[in-house]
This record gives structure tokens, sequence and C-alpha cells, in this order.
């Protein structure tokens, strides 16, 4: 089952960028492991906790031009955004680096490119996850990763195909993190295989694996 | 990660996101210098329409890099001018308006100008429900923009104009702070 859903996940890894909201780079090693929980265990969908509900007023009185909450925003984002580097690229300069050039980009975009209806963290995360890929590629070039990792999936570039590979190791983990449903929903949305349920079932049972989906990526890549 | 100097990383963060805003002003009000070149051209006293055009110009853009009720003035303000500077610019190609002389189309274009920008205004900000600082920076820009072609009789159609402007919103605004007090 593992096996096939990586083989999945690797190559239908756009969808479920979509579904994850464009976390395009993580690193190995990820958190606990691939274990199935129960059919009745799962993962709890993760509420929005009160300080994301404060950064999402907040970015918007900031990309609205209200100075008075740069200071607020600054410290609700450089901790998660420092923990989430250094939990992709597993080095603390390249983290570092990483992770500033991500507090200048979202600083630099939030007027423009903030979209005001959607959360604050997850788009700032995405920024943060794209440098960390630009870190990641430039490390590759300087060839300080070990060339056993790449070329796991046949006819794909050495570049390439580490960073998918990193990306299915990533999502097979998190999947790994939740119920034998949630799984099951999650397959049948994104690669049309039979589901136990359809129609406005399958629908809610798909936002809340989402959700916990989304909530197992928090946890397994530092963002709480 | 405890190396990393936080002030200084706010610091730099900081001017990274005031440098975004200023040139996504210096953006926005680029389509508006193109208003001001078009009016050099047709007006019959370029050296006010280019000080009024610089003007606004400037405060335009200052505005859009300060944001909030002054970014969002802005653009109702500057399309609200155009009524009365395309009125003062057709009346000063179809008669030659000047200053002391010939002002029997230009000082009707410039109040009925005024009056259309007034209500544009007092429209666009009851619709909005915006505060104090949405009327005085949208009012701005529209009497600034309309002095562009106003002020090809002098003094006299700038104030023609503020006049005209002052009794179109009037309504609107008499509107508006009611609404303000009943709420």
């Amino acid at each position: 089952m593992t096996r096939a859903l990586a083989n999945l996940v690797a190559q239908n890894a756009e969808q479920l960028d979509t579904g994850l909201r464009r976390v395009p780079f993580v690193g190995e090693g990820t958190g606990p492991g691939a274990h199935a929980r129960s059919s009745t265990g799962g993962v709890r969908a993760d509420a929005a906790p009160r300080p994301q509900a404060e950064l999402d007023a907040l970015m918007e009185r900031l990309a609205d031009g209200d100075r008075s909450v740069f200071a607020r925003v600054f410290e609700l984002l450089w901790a998660p955004i420092q923990r989430f580097c250094l939990s992709l690229l597993r080095n603390e300069a390249d983290a570092a680096d990483a992770a500033q050039e991500a507090m200048q980009k979202i600083f630099e975009r939030a007027p423009a490119d903030y979209d005001r209806k959607r959360a604050a963290m997850p788009w700032a995360m995405a920024i943060a996850g794209w440098e960390c890929r630009t870190i990641a590629r430039r490390r590759f070039r300087r060839r300080e990763v070990d060339d056993s990792a790449a070329g796991e999936l046949p006819g794909a570039d050495a570049e390439e195909a580490l960073v998918q590979s990193n990306l299915t190791r990533a999502a097979v983990a998190a999947l790994g993190e939740l119920s034998d449903t949630d799984r099951e929903t999650l397959v049948a949305t994104f690669w049309d295989e039979a589901a136990s349920a359809s129609g406005a079932t399958l629908r809610k049972r798909r936002e809340r694996a989402l959700d916990r989906l989304r909530g197992a990526f928090r946890r397994l890549y530092g963002l709480d | 990660m405890d190396s990393i100097d936080r002030s200084q990383s706010m610091r730099r963060v900081r001017i990274r996101y005031e440098l975004a805003r200023l040139r996504r002003a210096l953006l926005a009000v680029a389509p508006f210098v193109l208003v001001v070149a078009v009016a050099l051209r047709l007006t019959h006293r370029p050296s006010s329409t280019l000080w009024f055009g610089g003007l606004t110009v400037a405060i335009s853009t200052a505005m859009l890099w300060y944001g909030r009720d002054w970014q969002r003035a802005v653009l109702p303000g500057a399309v609200a001018g155009l009524f009365p500077l395309a009125l003062s610019l057709f009346a000063n190609g179809v008669h030659g308006c000047g200053a002391g002389s010939c002002s029997s189309l230009c000082v009707p274009a410039c109040s009925l100008g005024g009056i259309v920008a007034g209500v544009a205004i007092a429209g666009v900000a009851n619709r909005r429900r915006a505060g104090v600082w949405f009327w005085l920076s949208a009012s701005g820009i529209a009497l600034l923009t309309g002095s562009m072609g106003c002020a090809c009789i002098g003094s006299t159609g700038v104030v023609v104009l503020a006049v005209g402007f002052a009794a179109g919103a009037m309504p609107g605004l008499v509107r508006w702070a009611f609404g303000r007090r009943a709420t």
C-alpha cells in the first residue's frame, strides 16, 4: 500500500501541491514513521489556533499600509519560518539564509500579493518553501548532496528526481499520519479510484482529510 | 539560528517593505503621468498645468505609498478630476481661454466639471462608508487634477472649480455626516 501510494504521489505531485498549498520541497528524515493509524483514530482536524487568526488580521492591515502592526507580524512569523526552514534544509547556515530571504520576500510581497481571503501562514510558508528549494538546488549544484538520493524515479533529471523523491517521502510520511478512511478518501479524490462513499459524503470527507493532512504537514515540519 | 541578528533582520525587512510599496506607488501613478502629458499638449497655459500636474503626481505617489484611506482615495479622486479637466481643455480648445478674457465657456466648464466631480466623490465615499481622510484626500486629488485645466483662466478657474466641487459634494457630505451621527 505504501509503495503504491508513494508512486501515486510522485506521479501526481502537482495535485497534492494544490491540496497542500504548495510545499514544493522538504528534507529527508521526516518525522514519526509512516505507520497507519486505526480507522477510528486518525488525526484530529487542526482548527485554526488563535495566533493564526491574529496573523491573518494583522497581515491584512500590514498589506493595507498599517505600519503599527509591522513588529507584531514579524514576531508571529519569525520563529515558525525559521523552524520550517531548518526542518526542510537540516543545515543551520542554509536555513538562516533561507529564513531571512523568505521574511524579506513575505513583507515585500504583502502589499501586492497577499490574498486577504486566504490564511496568511500557508501563504508565508509557501514563500519560505520556495526559498528553501532555491537554496537546496544551489546546494545540490555544489554537490553537497549525496548523489545516491537522486535518480530514484526513472527517466527524471537528477536534481528534479531528488526534489520529487523528497516530496514523495514527505507526502508519504504525512499520509501515514492519517486514518485508513482519510487515506482512502484522498486517493479516491485525487486519483479517481473507487471510494466507499460518493457525492456530498465524499466531498465532506475530502475536506476533513485535507485539513488533517495539512495539520500533519505542519506538525511534521515544525510549523506548530 | 541564535546568531541571527533579529533587529538587523527586522530593519532589512522593513526597508524591503517600504521600497516595495514605493515601487508599487510609482507604477500605479505612471498612467497619470500620461494624463499630464496629454493636458500639457492641449492646454494654452502649460506652466500652470505642469505645476498642478507635478503636484498631483507627487502627492498621489505619497498617498499610494502610505496606504490605507489615502491610497484608496487616489483612483476615485483622479477619475473624478478628469471631468473638470476634460471640460476645461475642451472649452480651452474651442474658445481659447486666458486670464481676464474669453472665459464665457471656461467658467461654466470648470463649474460644471467641479459639480460632477463633487457628486462622484460623494457617491463613492458614501457607498464605501469612507472616513474623513478619504473625503479629504479624494477631494484634494480631484481638485488638483481639475486645476490642471481650469488654471488656464488663472486663479478664477481654480476657485470656480472648487465652488462647483463643494456644491456637488455637499448633499452627499451631509448624508454622510448624518449617517455617522446616527451610528
